[in-house]
């Protein structure tokens, strides 16, 4: 199987996260300008097409590998970025770049799945969204 | 109906949250005795630390803050790589006077990555209990297969060659030992070499004092009577320790 150089490997990665931050947030912006009831920052705008979105993901199956490189914030998109910069180079050396990207595709999908899951079973099994409702109810 | 789907709908789950959990937990199985200073000597942090330190923020934040994807994404991410590299990896060893036979190496059964092995040691006990008990169960039901404690010794092994600068550091990138920072890493390297004495000492002590299925340093039982392979002990020593233990 052919595989570029490591660095390449990881700078393709970096690099479609950030691509995938940018139309993250440019297509929650679109979504806020359609309906502007709410704040900017708030949780009622979502990109359908890019992130998992638990009640309607169903429609758009690739999210779920997408989602990983969608960040919702300057914040995350830096400490991701730097961890795969660093740490996906290091590992990348310490492990075979094939080890590596087995790995990476490990677990940047099957989390997602689960997330996934998990709050469509919480949905409906409370009526209800967010883990934060149930907790509450649980406390 | 639509306000309820619209209520689901302002979950959205995003974000390399994961993927930031499982690379602690590969931080921590490749140097986990490696300590990290963040501003010049304010804060230093052994790697080991680092999977529960980022659990417990997202979980504060998760809570506190709502940020539930967040929360619940770093956890399957941090169970999804510890469960991989545990029990599913097949690794090539970098041990080569090891048991001798083939070059790879499926899962890490050692000691130091154990599941109980990422909380404070304070709460290890109870966890490791939990966690026995329940590798046990997966073993029953044949989802698991028991590690031997040859895998142990493997996997105890390799840990230790890992700790003998075998691996690239994050400073000196194309791995092999070097003189560059000598000291720090030798005492790394001590560190692990006393860790893994200690818990082959820990391992012999309960082994000697019970027979067979007992609560060890490692999640996964004594072996179990039907599976259990016991190879020779005698031609088997680890290279990396090299005080003589009590056989």
């Amino acid at each position: 199987m052919f595989f570029p150089s490591p660095a390449r490997i990881v700078a393709r990665l970096t690099k479609l996260e950030k691509l995938l931050t940018l139309l993250n947030g440019a297509a929650r912006y679109r979504s806020w300008e359609v309906d502007r009831t709410q704040a900017l920052g708030s949780r009622e705008y979502y990109a359908p097409y890019i992130t998992i979105v638990p009640g309607i993901s169903i429609k758009y199956p690739w999210v779920l590998l997408t989602a990983t490189f969608a960040e919702s914030n300057i914040l995350g998109l830096l400490a991701t970025g730097a961890l795969l910069l660093y740490g996906g180079r290091y590992l990348e050396r310490a492990w075979s770049s094939t080890e590596y990207v087995k790995f990476f595709a490990l677990v940047a999908f099957i989390p997602n799945v689960v997330a996934y899951l998990l709050y469509i079973a919480l949905y409906s099994l409370t009526g209800n969204t967010g883990l934060a409702y149930v907790l509450t109810l649980a406390l | 109906m639509s306000g309820a789907n619209r209520a689901s709908r302002s979950t959205s789950i995003s974000g390399g949250v994961s993927v930031q959990a499982a690379f602690l937990v590969a931080f921590k199985q490749l140097v986990p005795e490696h300590t990290v200073t963040v501003a010049k000597g304010l804060v230093r942090m052994r790697v080991k630390h680092f999977p529960a330190i980022f659990l417990l923020a997202n979980t504060i934040s998760g809570i506190a803050f709502s940020t539930d994807t967040a929360m619940i994404l770093a956890w399957v991410g941090f169970f999804t790589s510890w469960t991989y590299l545990r029990f599913f990896r097949v690794s090539p060893s970098l041990a080569t006077a090891s048991t001798g036979e083939g070059d790879l190496i499926h899962g890490d059964a050692s000691d130091t990555f154990a599941f109980s092995q990422f909380f404070p040691d304070v709460v290890q006990p109870p966890i490791q209990k939990v966690a026995d008990a329940l590798f046990e169960l997966l073993v029953l039901i044949k989802i698991c297969t028991p590690f031997s404690t040859e895998d142990i010794d493997t996997g105890n092994q390799q840990a230790a060659a890992r700790g003998e600068h075998a691996l690239p550091s994050l400073l000196n990138p194309t791995g092999g030992s070097s003189t560059r920072g000598g000291g720090a890493r030798r005492e790394e390297a001590e560190r692990r070499r006393a860790l893994a004495l200690r818990a082959l000492d820990q391992r012999l002590h309960t082994a000697t004092v019970k027979q067979p299925t007992v609560a060890r340093a490692s999640e996964g039982g004594e072996t179990l009577p039907e599976t259990s392979y016991e190879p020779e002990q005698t031609g088997v020593r680890p290279q990396a320790q090299q005080s003589e233990t009590t056989a």
